[in-house]
């Protein structure tokens, strides 16, 4: 009876999950906002489905490899391609148009299916019922899981499988059935083949099966593991190989190219950002305001404590944490592979606190951090707000500026309110701070009725960054500070927060991160879109903000 | 008698060689002074009178400034450098002392502190700067005798031992204003003694006794920092500003783009400590002492000093100073647990070989000098000249009829002028000079592409000039002391390159 009670919860906080996550689905109006997502989406509708088998196992031909559509640089699994193409032609939605919507459904579900697995998780390593179905409960109300499965990127497709490679290797460790381990190994290896980043974390599980056995086994069972998760790549990502299992030239350079992204060796825009983070104190900091939210990382911390029980998985995160935390780029997805294991904690660590009203307390903590984030799925899209106010109130053929590797604004919403109407103007802020940099920008600013900031991407990282940026950094503050010909006019948001209609103006609740102003930590905006109390997340990374939500603001020459 | 010869003899050696070490070749530069930091504060010495002790330069507290003010033979700018290098020389000596105190309270073993003080002294990074008359030195006494006071405080809780620290430390805050970091260790350990004896009362009392006094010797020995506050506010928000990276200035630009605390083990401690001691350092983490209030209040302070000062924009050698000792005492709980002798020794011996090697550029006269004597005597009269300002001093070059132009750099990206005043120096020019890395390390990269562009062309030929002659004192063991961060290699060695235009 008490199980089959269990077996109610469980299945209740699944529905719930899933809900969450599908909430606000087309949060971006199918206006294809989100970067990543629409180069996957871009590569999703021109790859096809391969004739047969040995079509798919074909690199040189294949329709499904994206190198055979001239997408040279591909970095990401072919996997999730696969998946969602297959849905995406059974429902007969496989164009540009709505295939992403498709992959945002896999992903919600696949994240949802990570919550199962951390259900037999958690059963396994023998937490109390109540505490399995809370470790449950607290994964489908956290923050990042919800917003990631939101999009239609390899993220939640690699953590269900690693989370699941997680499982059946502790099983392994503590039942030493060689299944297990085989399932183990076969699942790394699709995970590999949804993200090949998490290779980092293969030396960890050699070691332990090599210090976990005894005599000839300690060869075996590595060996074995690693020979597995060779063969369960080579079929689950048949493009990284141009021979039986010599790898293309193709996958080596993409490979290269993402790496040298993220250790800062290859220079793009959106780089800037990560010059002045601290390696591991900002991925931390992250996960506590943002990520997790304050409650669950302090559960967390207070769980870790008992880890001396869970010494793979506490190594497993040690790992993540540590080798991400201290490269260039450490964008929050890429310690979401932790994620479950930082929640299972939390588990643990709400599990021993005794006091009853606290424990209440904190869970009803936790319901409202999951319920003031989804609020920003509840609201019309900045960028969509602000390209319907720009078609309304900007005479058409004015000359906007739109700063490269942003997207510019007006969005195309339709044949009357479109980019075609107005005069676009790139400004390169993120070059480098030369004279010829400035001859250009000036003279575009010149010819410029309307400056577009389409999110903070660059006037907040670059004057976190006045040293490699210097006259940029000194523009933007000067602008801010209305001490240029334009003045801000108008800005448009979505924060995490309460909509409360009959309210009639907007409460904002923290810094807004103006560079070179000082403003007030609770403002008053009574010409907003939507009335309510919001905690404003500006300085929060920039991939947390600029994809689902980020601020427009509008100057206009005075 | 011979046991005490035997006991005698390694600290006559560790003193022998503690005041050869820091002593020896305190007149580096042969007469010319190329550190800045050295020559801003012999500035303000040099300024002050007897009727006017206000040194109007607040980069610094004024104990190191009146400390060389009142015991310098003679007011002349040349005998104040020499008077703060020696001052500097003189605290460096008292913290192998001090490092010694240290070790004998944590191993507990006056074999292991000998070796412990040996690592110390040759520690190329302390050899370094107790050669420079900058603050350095006295901040690592102040760091080394904090932490040794706080373990006499775990110890036994006396009020000499708290009032010595207050001393200490107010002369710390008197000598630069970030050493309020370490007074942490004092901080600690009353901490740890509260958890022990759970007398709330009794800590504050402490806590405010001590930071009374503390204050009170900061004033005494540091007076215009209250006196002159509003100049000293103002001192400090710049300095601010430059370590937050928020004032953007030319010689900052060695840091931009690079990641805290990965900097510090790249491009800073293994040359500052060596290679050797770094690796072993790693060993001896597993060899530390579990539950050692003492060593577990080094290694708090030592770590929580890292993470502040390691997270800053600029990230200096000088700025991990007082936590340079620390890979030693690592090193030395590794080298105490192999029992084989003659393994030990060699071991111990491998780890002075990045001293030895960095002490012997003390031997030979400073580089620039001899890169001036053959310019002197081989570069044609009338020559043309392109070099580059800002190294603190411009080659010094008997020769005044080569006709020499200092072009500044750091100005070249951002202006078209520059730019073309530049191409019209390469055209005229007949050789071209490289003072020092400071360009060319900094400026060769996607921020700046006109000097990338420039040093590209200049070092592959495509110039119309080639390599003539370089000048160079590696100073780093098994390293490249230019890959090091900048100030590692610049102020008291440098490498000079020559380039000669083509068909000349």
């Amino acid at each position: 009876m008490k199980n089959k009670i269990n077996q109610i919860f469980l299945f209740l906080i699944l529905i719930i999950a899933f809900v969450l996550r599908i909430f606000g689905i087309n949060w971006d109006q199918g206006q294809h906002l989100h970067p990543d997502e629409r180069f996957l989406t871009m590569v999703i509708s021109d790859i096809k489905l391969p004739q047969n088998i040995f079509n798919y196992f074909d690199s040189q031909h294949s329709p499904l490899n994206p190198a055979n559509q001239n997408y040279d640089f591909y970095a990401y699994g072919t996997l999730p391609l696969l998946i969602v193409r297959i849905l995406g032609n059974l429902f007969s939605l496989n164009s540009y148009d709505y295939i992403f919507l498709v992959g945002r459904v896999v992903s919600a579900v696949f994240d949802t299916g990570t919550i199962l697995i951390l259900y037999f998780l958690s059963r396994f390593l023998k937490l109390k019922t109540k505490t399995t179905i809370l470790i449950c409960f607290f994964y489908a109300l956290a923050v990042l899981p919800i917003q990631l499965s939101h999009f239609f990127t390899v993220d939640t497709f690699t953590v269900f499988f690693s989370t699941l490679t997680i499982f059946l290797f502790i099983k392994f460790i503590k039942k030493n059935h060689f299944r297990l381990l085989f399932l183990s190994a076969l699942f790394f290896g699709i995970s590999l083949s949804c993200k090949i980043s998490l290779i980092i974390s293969l030396p960890l599980f050699l070691l332990f099966l090599f210090f976990k056995s005894t005599k000839l086994k300690r060869i075996i069972l590595p060996l074995s593991f690693l020979l597995v998760t060779c063969l369960s790549f080579r079929v689950f990502q048949p493009y990284a190989f141009n021979s039986l299992f010599g790898l293309s030239q193709g996958f080596i350079n993409s490979i290269n190219t993402a790496n040298q992204m993220i250790t800062g060796q290859y220079q793009y825009p959106p780089n800037i950002q990560w010059y002045s983070t601290i390696p591991l104190i900002h991925p931390f900091i992250t996960i506590f305001f943002f990520g997790l939210g304050p409650v669950l990382t302090f559960l967390f911390l207070k769980g870790i404590k008992k880890s001396s029980h869970y010494h793979f998985i506490f190594f497993f995160i040690l790992l993540i944490f540590c080798y991400q935390g201290i490269q260039l780029a450490k964008y929050m997805r890429y310690f979401y592979p932790i994620y479950p294991f930082l929640i299972l904690f939390a588990g643990v660590g709400f599990e021993s606190i005794s006091n009853l009203f606290l424990k209440k307390f904190l869970i009803i903590l936790i319901i409202f951090n999951a319920f003031i984030f989804l609020n920003i799925y509840l609201q019309i899209h900045p960028r969509v707000q602000a390209s319907q106010w720009i078609c309304q109130n900007i005479s058409s053929q004015s000359s906007l500026t739109y700063e490269y590797w942003d997207d510019s604004l007006p969005l195309d919403l339709s044949s009357k309110c479109n980019s075609q109407n107005f005069n676009l103007i790139k400004l390169d802020v993120a070059d480098p701070d030369t004279a010829a940099k400035w001859k250009l920008l000036n003279q575009n600013l010149q010819k410029s009725d309307y400056i577009i900031f389409s999110s903070s991407r660059f006037w907040k990282s670059i004057t976190d960054n006045s040293s490699m940026f210097p006259s940029m950094s000194s523009f933007y503050k000067d602008l801010f500070n209305n001490q240029l010909s334009f003045k801000q006019i108008k800005s448009f948001y979505s924060y995490p927060g309460v909509y409360l209609p009959f309210f009639k103006k907007c409460i904002l609740i923290g810094s807004n991160g103006y560079p070179g102003l000082k403003t007030s930590f609770i403002q008053i905006d009574s010409n907003c879109s939507y009335p309510g109390i919001y905690f404003r997340d500006n300085l929060a990374e920039e991939s947390f903000t600029v994809y689902d939500h980020p601020q427009v603001i509008i100057f206009s020459r005075q | 008698m011979l046991s005490r010869l035997t006991k005698i003899l390694p600290v006559f050696l560790l003193v022998l060689l503690t005041i050869f070490s820091r002593f020896y070749c305190l007149d580096w530069g042969n007469g010319y002074f190329f550190h800045p930091d050295e020559n801003n504060m012999a500035s303000a010495v040099f300024q002050m009178s007897s009727s006017s002790l206000n040194p109007h330069f607040f980069a610094y507290g004024q104990f190191p400034l009146f400390l060389t003010f009142f015991t310098t033979p003679q007011h002349q700018f040349s005998s104040i450098v020499f008077t703060l290098r020696f001052w500097s020389a003189f605290f460096s000596s008292l913290s192998i002392f001090i490092f010694y105190l240290i070790g004998l309270k944590l191993f507990k073993s006056t074999t292991s502190s000998f070796i412990f003080a040996l690592l110390i002294i040759f520690t190329p990074g302390l050899i370094q700067l107790s050669h420079f008359g900058t603050t350095e030195s006295i901040l690592i006494f102040v760091f080394a005798a904090n932490i040794y006071l706080s373990q006499k405080i775990l110890e036994k809780l006396k009020f000499q031992f708290l009032f010595l620290a207050g001393f200490i430390s107010g002369i710390g805050l008197a000598t630069k204003i970030s050493a309020a970091i370490f007074l942490l260790p004092v901080f600690l350990s009353l901490f740890l003694v509260f958890l022990k004896n759970k007398n709330l009362s009794k800590f504050f009392i402490r806590l405010f006794l001590f930071s009374v006094f503390t204050v009170l010797v900061f004033f005494i020995f540091s007076p215009y920092n209250f006196l002159d506050f509003n100049s000293f506010k103002s001192s400090m928000s710049y300095e601010i500003g430059v370590a937050n990276g928020q004032t953007p200035i030319f010689y900052t630009r060695q840091f931009i783009g690079t990641i805290p605390y990965v900097f510090q083990f790249e491009k800073i401690f293994p040359y500052t400590n060596g290679v050797f001691i770094l690796l072993f350092s790693f060993f001896g983490i597993f060899n530390l002492p579990k539950k050692s209030k003492n060593i577990f209040l080094v290694l708090i302070s030592s770590i929580i000093f890292f993470l502040y000062q390691g997270q800053l924009f600029v990230k200096w050698t000088r700025f991990m100073s007082p936590i340079f000792f620390i890979f030693p005492l690592l090193s030395v709980y590794f080298i105490q647990k192999i029992k084989n002798t003659f393994l030990k020794t060699t071991l111990i011996l491998i780890c002075l070989l990045p001293g030895i090697y960095f002490f012997r550029i003390y031997f030979q006269p400073d580089i620039r000098i001899q890169a001036s004597n053959w310019i002197n005597q081989n570069i044609p009269p009338h020559s043309q000249v392109l070099s580059e300002s800002g190294n603190v001093i411009d080659l010094p070059l008997a020769n005044s009829k080569i006709n020499v132009s200092n072009f500044d750099f750091y100005q070249l990206d951002q202006s078209f002028e520059q730019q073309e005043n530049l191409k019209s120096l390469i055209k005229n020019s007949d050789y071209i000079f490289i003072p020092s890395r400071r360009v060319f390390k900094n400026q060769n990269n996607f921020y700046f592409p006109i000097s990338q562009d420039y040093y590209q062309k200049l070092f592959s030929g495509n110039l119309n000039f080639s390599s003539l002659k370089t000048f160079s004192t590696n100073n780093s063991f098994l390293l490249n002391s230019q890959n090091a961060e900048e100030t590692w290699s610049v102020f008291d060695n440098s490498t000079i390159r020559i380039f000669k235009k083509n068909n000349l």
